[in-house]
């Protein structure tokens, strides 16, 4: 297992370089960073003398092995907009980011497992099409109206839950006012993924039930709970993963329009800003963040197969 | 056992398994099962699979099943222990040790699962659960001979697992500990079915369903499996129905066999009475298209033209005629199954005539059935 995780880390780097090396270039040709760092005012004397001091004028594998340097030692650079060091910036918003994508990866497999393999049991049964029908809705409506409509109802209407933020400014905080906030922004998320998740394991489970190891177990008369939950649940995991596996990226990009509605303090409100603002350093660290999450997400979708499949050996 | 007069039988043993009149069709409207079904009736896509279909087995007794592809022999062995898709409809009575099994709900049918009957099928890869190891399967079905029983002590963790190590070794798997802690894809299509055969045993049934258990193994390996059927069905007194498509498997092992095409039993009698004088056109079609060892060097293996008609159900007359090679005008008629010699059932008209040619037939040339 051990030699295996190295392994695919070792495999893990060459793909990192290239997202650093596209990360780099695309930067690069988004304009001279000098006229970003000052303002109009500087004379064009002042800024060569600059260009020269920030190494700018050196071919351009030394800047970006200059810039590698700096990462590999913590340093993503400053913020061109609030002047703070970007690696600060980042670590505290990847806190409330990750909160945000695990609460709302959680809530949303403990309801589809169930539902889905409830409706893959049932199928075409009156349950089976309510479940269907809210897959089918959930994944039809986007995030931003869901938003939109949920702030309408329990914030202007009902006045029930603050409309954004993470904490009550000024208040006590404490892990009530956190769920609280937390209450919109993860139904969000849950929804748009348990929408196509049901939708994964129904189909899944269905396969599952048709198998001839069911019927098996059936004619072994252990009984219809058991063989629908040893057999076939344990057999559905496997797909259950690949789902999981590939909800990460999703959940990352999602995030990023959910965190500016809700004014979630998260990697996607920072991002945001940053884009409105030009923000470049701060865009380059979030893309290399995401992009390292992305590959941890698939070692670890890896690892779960091994650990479901035993056809899976790690080698 | 108690002999019971009003069971006008000529057997004074009560059958192990009897069935009567079981009818099982396909189609969207069955679905809504209502009380056996009855609903159904009115349904128009239905395709009827199995018309009507009635035998006993005995206590003991090896019975087999032989028809091509398509002639609903699988179908019926999956019905008796209710294992069909949900779209199925069954009709008709199956009695096993006197019990209506088609009256049980799900719960109480459970209690004939495994203990009472227990199945083999067809495919050993795909019937095994792929991601459990033999171990847990196996000490699954050793497990609920124990729930049926309520009274007696559970084995301990030793036990069950000596216990499962002794079933091994009955199907003839040598090397059990190995065996047990392996995954199914990590064995052989033998083993496998052979694991699936001691998964059968576990719960001591009283008959063993096997559903064209060797048609997916290797031909050495099909000999040995029948043997270890025949094995248990002579040393442990175990009923045996065995379904395959191979006729030339049946010669050596079963007791009584039935013929079956398109949903019905076509002939059924003694094994040896039935290689000897095999009586339908179907049979004897069969019979011709089976290699042997001993065979003449001018033999000629026939094929039968055509194929198994698609929605047999509708058929009026004699389900065989479009491709019986002996076909008169009394033939478009529906045939009964008679009684033609005793205890030699046939389902075709002309077969007191063309009973009298085959015996010549196979008193000539005919008498070389495979020995494999």
């Amino acid at each position: 297992m051990g030699k295996y995780i190295f392994k695919r880390l070792l495999i893990a780097l060459p793909v990192l370089i290239g997202i650093t090396v596209i990360d780099y270039l695309l930067m690069t040709a988004a304009g001279n960073p000098l006229d970003m760092i000052s303002g109009a005012r500087v004379s064009e004397a002042a800024k060569a003398v600059r260009a020269e001091q920030l190494g700018l004028n050196d071919p351009i594998f030394l800047q970006y092995g200059r810039w590698i340097w700096q990462i590999l030692h913590g340093n993503f650079g400053i913020s061109l907009k609030t002047r703070q060091p970007v690696s600060e910036m980042i670590l505290s918003h990847l806190g409330p980011t990750l909160l945000l994508m695990g609460v709302s990866l959680l809530i949303s497999f403990l309801f589809t497992i169930p539902f889905g393999v409830y409706s893959a049991v049932h199928q075409y049964q009156a349950g089976d099409y309510l479940i269907v029908g809210f897959s089918f809705f959930a994944m039809s409506i986007p995030g931003f109206f869901l938003s939109l409509l949920l702030i309408y109802i329990f914030t202007v209407r009902l006045q029930l839950l603050p409309s954004g933020g993470m904490m009550t400014l000024g208040g006590g905080g404490g892990f009530l006012d956190l769920a609280r906030h937390m209450v919109m922004p993860v139904l969000v998320l849950s929804v748009s993924m348990t929408g196509t998740n049901l939708r994964y394991i129904r189909s899944a489970v269905l396969e599952i039930l048709g198998a001839d190891y069911l019927r098996t177990a059936q004619a072994k008369g252990i009984g219809r709970f058991r063989v629908i939950s040893r057999h076939a649940l344990r057999n559905a995991l496997i797909p259950v993963i690949t789902v999981f596996g590939m909800e990460i990226p999703v959940l990352f990009g999602g995030s990023i329009i959910v965190e500016q509605i809700f004014n979630w303090p998260g990697l996607g409100l920072l991002t945001m800003s940053a884009i409105l603002s030009r923000d470049y350093p701060v865009i380059m660290a979030v893309g290399l963040i995401s992009a390292v999450i992305v590959l941890i997400g698939n070692l670890v979708t890896d690892l779960l197969y091994a650990l479901a499949d035993p056809q899976v050996t790690l080698t | 056992m108690t002999e019971r007069s009003e069971e006008k039988n000529r057997e004074k043993e009560r059958p192990l398994l009897e069935i009567r009149d079981l009818t099982i069709s396909f189609g969207k409207e069955a679905r809504e099962k209502g009380k056996k079904g009855k609903k159904g009736k009115k349904g128009i896509k239905r395709k009827e699979r199995l018309s009507a279909v009635s035998f006993s087995l005995k206590k003991g007794e090896f019975l087999c099943f032989v028809g091509e592809s398509g002639s609903g022999k699988s179908i019926m062995a999956l019905s008796i222990l209710r294992l069909l898709p949900e779209n199925s409809m069954v009709e008709g009575q199956v009695l096993f040790q006197g019990e209506e099994l088609t009256a049980l709900s799900e719960r109480g049918l459970d209690h004939v699962r495994g203990t009472g009957i227990a199945m083999v099928f067809q495919d050993p890869l795909t019937s095994l659960n792929p991601v459990f190891t033999v171990r847990k399967q196996l000490l699954e079905s050793i497990r609920k001979r124990w729930e049926e029983r309520k009274g007696e002590k559970r084995p301990s963790r030793e036990e069950e697992e000596s216990l499962a190590k002794s079933l091994l070794l009955r199907v003839g798997l040598p090397d059990p500990e190995g065996i047990l802690s392996k995954y199914p894809f990590a064995l052989s299509g033998g083993q496998r079915q052979r694991v699936m055969i001691a998964m059968a045993l576990a719960g001591k049934p009283s008959l063993l369903i096997a559903d064209e258990p060797t048609t997916a193994l290797d031909v050495t390996i099909q000999a040995q499996i029948m043997d270890l059927f025949r094995k248990l069905n002579r040393e442990e007194e175990m009923s045996v129905m065995l379904i395959t498509h191979d006729i030339g498997l049946v010669a050596q092992t079963a007791d009584t066999v039935c013929v079956m095409y398109a949903g019905q039993i076509v002939e059924k009698a003694e094994v040896h009475e039935l290689f000897r004088k095999p009586l339908h056109p179907y049979t004897r079609a069969l019979l011709q298209t089976v290699p042997g060892t001993h065979d003449d060097p001018d033999r000629k293996l026939r094929s039968i033209p055509g194929m198994v008609p698609e929605d047999y159900g509708k058929i009026a007359g004699c389900r065989f005629y479009e491709r019986c090679s002996e076909r008169g005008n009394s033939c478009r008629e529906d045939q009964e199954l008679c009684e033609i010699l005793p205890g030699h059932f046939c389902r075709c008209g002309r077969a007191g005539y063309s009973g009298q040619e085959a015996r010549r037939e196979t008193d000539e040339g005919g008498r070389d059935h495979p020995e494999n």
